[in-house]
């Protein structure tokens, strides 16, 4: 099913969960650091699911092809 | 009834499949890939059990303080035992689903029942090794279920103490206890693999995996789950001491739930009694040919004279119902007439799908009983079910 004129919102949800990623990059630095590491490993299992979603938008914004 | 209720069921299943597929992009529907993802939270519990097993010392002094140290001391060990715990939940869950799924859309009868069957089995196993996880921690829950479990053992009429012993490493609780109950948790989950070999050797292309998107999205919700809630024990096991309650876990421990209402041996017979009925679902549902409608096509046929050998059936066919041998004869066609091997049909592996008859350019494969209305209506059915809902 084709939804090519909902391209753009796609791409820019998922650009705003990579900011969220990135954020969860700095969340694992701090649990590392200050020895808090069950924020750091929950913002590892943040950081998948939102790769997984961020993968799953770019599908649906036809960025990538089926494997 | 029954043919009604599986009826009902499959439409149901497929719904559902297009509810999901408007969502998502069709080949990340999850539930095309639940014995994947059930492989893929066994990959986990394997990978994660060896790491936990590298701190576990199988003994009534040492096993508690191993997991404790495990949880409170070792770096990341909390979420790896988190990990662990969470990612069996998953994986019988996913079991289940794969088994209800094969179930609602009738693919667990007849050519299908080797991978029932041996499925089957895995859920029994999976189930066993998952019980045994609980032992292991040595706190209050795990005597209480030890002691439950000896119950519903001795209840069993002529070889219920040998049961018990068996299950104990001797009468009675003691220092061979905690290193059975390793083995009787490693050995089953190692038992699994022999069991998956079983599930695949007649599926040609199994999806054994599934999409990066769902290993990267349920990696993560474990990861999740075992930091907002970390998996803790009960209190230390006390020689002697009865505990009478335990956290409910209803994935594994549903027995014991049933337990509460009925004596142990009542429910180690309801367990056995259900797996009995699982192992004859597929021989449950006989039906004519002619309720089967146009699936009752026969099983595929070699068109000898047309076959060249070129083995595109014998790769498509999905159920392994295609050996190709030598051929003892040239075919008849000018594209057969060299052929070195010929294709033939296992009757009892052929699910009557039709692939082979797609796969096939020479003409060589054909479903004896299958007319073209036949084709149409099948082709109009599958239209049917596969238009988005409302449509």
């Amino acid at each position: 099913m084709r939804e090519p004129e909902r391209g753009g919102w796609y791409l820019a949800v998922a650009g705003f969960l990579a900011v969220l990623a990135l954020a969860c990059v700095g969340l694992m630095v701090y649990g590392e650091w200050f020895d808090r590491r069950l924020v750091a490993s929950g913002a590892v299992g943040v950081l998948l699911v939102l790769y997984a979603v961020i993968v799953v938008l770019f599908r649906k914004a036809h960025l990538t092809a089926e494997d | 009834m029954y043919r009604r209720l599986l009826l009902s069921l499959q439409s149901a299943t497929l719904r559902l499949d297009t509810w999901i597929n408007r969502v998502l992009p069709q080949d990340f529907n999850p539930l095309y890939y639940t014995g994947g993802l059930s492989n893929l939270f066994l990959t986990i519990l394997v990978v994660s059990g060896i790491l936990i097993f590298l701190y576990y010392e199988p003994s009534l002094e040492g096993a508690y303080a191993s997991v404790e140290f495990l949880t409170r001391d070792v770096p990341y060990g909390v979420v790896f035992r988190g990990i662990h715990r969470y990612a069996a939940d998953a994986y019988l869950v996913a079991i289940l689903l794969h088994l209800f799924r094969n179930w609602f859309t009738d693919r667990y009868r007849e050519a299908r029942d080797s991978q029932w069957l041996s499925g089957m089995f895995l859920l029994v196993v999976s189930g066993f090794a998952g019980f045994t996880g609980y032992l292991l921690v040595w706190d209050e829950r795990s005597q209480l279920l030890t002691s439950l479990t000896v119950q519903a053992l001795r209840s069993v009429p002529l070889v219920g103490d040998r049961l018990a012993r068996v299950f104990l490493g001797g009468p009675g609780v003691s220092d061979t206890t905690l290193p059975r109950f390793l083995f009787l948790h490693v050995g089953p989950a190692m038992t699994l693999y022999v069991l998956l070999w079983w599930h695949y050797v007649r599926l040609r292309h199994p999806k054994i995996w599934p999409p990066s998107v769902w290993v990267l999205f349920s990696l993560g919700l474990l990861f999740i789950l075992a930091s907002a809630l970390p998996a803790t024990s009960g209190r230390p096991a006390q020689p002697g001491a009865s505990p009478e309650g335990f956290a409910v876990d209803w994935f594994f421990l549903w027995p014991y739930v049933l337990a509460r209402w009925l004596a142990p041996g009542w429910a180690l017979a309801l367990v056995v009694a259900l797996v009995a009925y699982g192992m004859v679902v597929p021989y449950t549902l006989r039906e004519t040919p002619e309720q089967r409608g146009v699936r009752a096509l026969g099983q595929a046929v070699v068109v000898e004279e047309n076959c060249t050998g070129c083995e595109l059936c014998y790769y498509d066919c999905p159920y392994n119902a295609i050996y190709m041998v030598p051929s003892p004869y040239p075919g008849k066609s000018r594209a057969a007439a060299n052929r070195k091997l010929l294709a033939v049909v296992v009757d009892s592996r052929c699910v009557e799908c039709g692939i082979c008859i797609g796969a096939c350019p020479f003409e060589a494969l054909e479903l004896p009983r299958m007319l073209d209305k036949d084709v149409q209506q099948r082709i109009q059915r599958g239209a049917r079910a596969a238009a988005p809902v409302g449509s």
